[in-house]
C-alpha cells in the first residue's frame, strides 16, 4: 500500500527533521568568512613558494653543472643516479685510479657531469666488448653490446641458494644478464678474470648499447634500459631486479 | 538578491545584480540546517553532516560571485555537499561510522522514532538511502533527484519504491513491537 507507506515515512521524516534541528550549530558566516581567508592565503603562500622554486631549482642546478667538476661529487646528484640501484648508497668520492685503459675517456666519448643528475659521475661508451674490474679488483665484469649481456664474478661473502640440478659446475660466483632477460646467478665453469682488462675508477658509468653499469665503492649496477632488469652486486650482497 | 529555493538546476545563470555579503548570509542561514539534517540521516553523524556542509558553503563563498548568479545555488551547494559526503573518502569513514552508529553524541535522548528511522536507514543500500532522503527531507521531485545522482528518473523511481517499500516495512514491524 504505497500510500500508506508514504504516510508513515512522510511523518517519520518530519518528526526527524523536528528533533534533530536544534542539534545542528551551523558554524557562522563569520567562519565560512575566516576559513575562506585563511585558504586564499595560504594558497597565495603557496603559489609564491611555487613559483620561487620554479625559478631557484633550475638555477641551482645550472652553478652546480657548471661548477668544478674535479671537485667532490654533489650528494644529490649521487641520490640520483643511485635510484636504479636500490642496495647501493650514496658515496664519497675516491680517489681515481689510473691504469693502462683499453678504451681511453677521450676515445669513446666519455663525458664529465653532462647533466645536473650525473654530476659527479663520468660516464663513457665500452666498445662492442669491454671488459673491467672495480679498484678493489673484487668484482670483474664483461659488457657484450650485441647481446646487451653483462656478467660480473665477484669474490664475494654471499650466501648463496641451493644450486639448481642443472647446475655441475660452479655456482654463484657472480650475476650475469642478456638478450632483455632478467638477470641471475651464473653457472659457470670459467673466470672472467683477464689482466688486459681495465680498472675503472669509482663514480663511472659504463654505457653498452643499453646496458648501463655504474661503477662506485658500494659495488657496481648494471642496468639494461630497454628491459628494466638490473642487478647489483658488492663484496657483501646482492640484488636482482 | 539571490533566489532561495529548494530545487532546480545548478547551471542556469540569472542576471540579479551584483552579489553581496547579505546575499551569503541569507542563503547560508536558508540552506545550513536543512542540508546537514539531510546529510545527518544520511551518514548518521552529525558532527561529519555538519562537517561537509560546512566545507561545502566554504566552497559557494570563494566562488560566491559565480555561484549566487546561478539560477539556484542551493541546488549548487547541495550538489557540492552531497558529493563531499559520498566521496570514496567519506564513503569509507563515514560506513563505519553508520555500522556503529547509534551511539548517540547529544544530551537529551533521541526519541524511539528517531532510532527506528535512524536505524531503517541504516539498512538501505546507499543509493536507495539518498533517493529516500532527497524525496522526503529534500523534498526534491524524481527529476531532481535523478540530474543530482545522474541518473534516469526510471532508477530514481525504482530506488524510491523499493527504499520506500523496505523503510516503510520496518518501520511499521517496530510499531506493532513496541505496541
Amino acid at each position: 500500500m504505497p500510500d500508506f507507506d508514504d504516510q508513515i515515512l512522510t511523518s517519520a521524516f518530519a518528526e526527524f527533521r523536528d528533533e534533530a534541528a536544534p542539534y545542528v550549530r551551523p558554524d557562522g558566516v563569520a567562519a565560512t568568512s575566516a576559513t575562506v581567508r585563511t585558504r586564499k592565503r595560504n594558497r597565495a603562500v603557496a603559489l609564491s613558494v611555487l613559483a620561487l622554486l620554479v625559478i631557484a631549482v633550475p638555477v641551482a642546478a645550472g652553478a652546480t653543472a657548471d661548477g668544478d667538476s674535479h671537485g667532490p661529487p654533489s650528494q644529490v646528484a649521487a641520490s640520483t643516479e643511485f635510484t636504479t640501484a636500490p642496495t647501493t648508497s650514496p658515496t664519497s668520492p675516491a680517489p681515481a685510479q689510473t691504469s693502462p685503459s683499453a678504451i681511453p675517456p677521450a676515445a669513446h666519448g666519455s663525458s664529465a657531469a653532462s647533466s645536473p643528475a650525473n654530476a659527479g659521475l663520468t660516464t663513457r661508451e665500452a666498445p662492442d666488448e669491454f671488459g673491467f674490474y672495480t679498484p678493489s679488483r673484487r668484482i670483474v665484469c664483461l659488457m657484450t653490446a650485441e647481446a646487451n649481456a653483462v656478467r660480473c664474478d665477484v669474490n664475494h661473502d654471499w650466501e648463496l641458494p641451493a644450486a639448481p640440478e642443472s647446475c655441475h659446475v660452479d655456482w654463484g660466483n657472480g650475476v650475469s644478464m642478456g638478450n632483455g632477460k632478467k638477470a641471475q646467478l651464473t653457472c659457470a665453469g670459467d673466470s672472467l678474470q683477464n689482466e688486459s682488462f681495465e680498472v675503472v675508477p669509482y663514480q663511472t658509468v659504463i654505457k653498452s648499447n643499453d646496458l648501463k653499469c655504474t661503477v662506485t665503492d658500494a659495488g657496481v649496477t648494471c642496468l639494461d634500459l630497454s628491459s628494466g632488469h638490473g642487478f647489483t652486486v658488492s663484496r657483501a650482497k646482492y640484488k636482482l631486479f | 538578491m539571490v533566489t532561495v529555493r529548494s530545487g532546480g538546476p545548478a547551471d542556469g545563470v540569472t542576471d540579479v545584480g551584483p552579489p553581496s555579503d547579505g546575499d551569503f548570509e541569507e542563503f547560508y542561514q536558508a540552506f545550513f540546517q536543512p542540508l546537514t539534517i539531510q546529510l545527518f540521516a544520511y551518514t548518521g553523524n552529525m558532527a561529519a553532516a555538519q562537517d561537509v556542509v560546512q566545507e561545502a558553503f566554504c566552497r559557494a563563498l570563494a566562488r560566491w560571485k559565480k555561484v549566487s548568479r546561478y539560477d539556484d545555488p542551493g541546488a549548487w551547494v547541495r550538489r557540492v555537499a552531497w558529493n563531499l559526503a559520498t566521496s570514496q573518502w567519506r564513503r569509507a569513514r563515514t560506513a563505519a561510522l553508520f555500522m556503529r552508529r547509534q551511539r548517540e553524541e547529544y544530551a537529551s535522548a533521541p526519541s524511539p522514532d528517531r532510532v527506528a528511522l535512524a536505524k531503517a536507514l541504516a539498512t538501505l543500500p546507499a543509493q536507495q538511502r539518498r533517493a529516500v532522503i532527497l524525496h522526503y527531507l529534500a523534498d526534491l521531485p524524481v527529476s531532481e533527484i535523478a540530474a543530482q545522482e545522474g541518473v534516469a528518473e526510471g532508477t530514481v523511481k525504482s530506488w524510491l519504491h523499493r527504499g520506500r517499500t523496505a523503510l516503510a516495512a520496518q518501520l511499521t514491524e517496530k510499531e506493532k513491537t513496541r505496541a
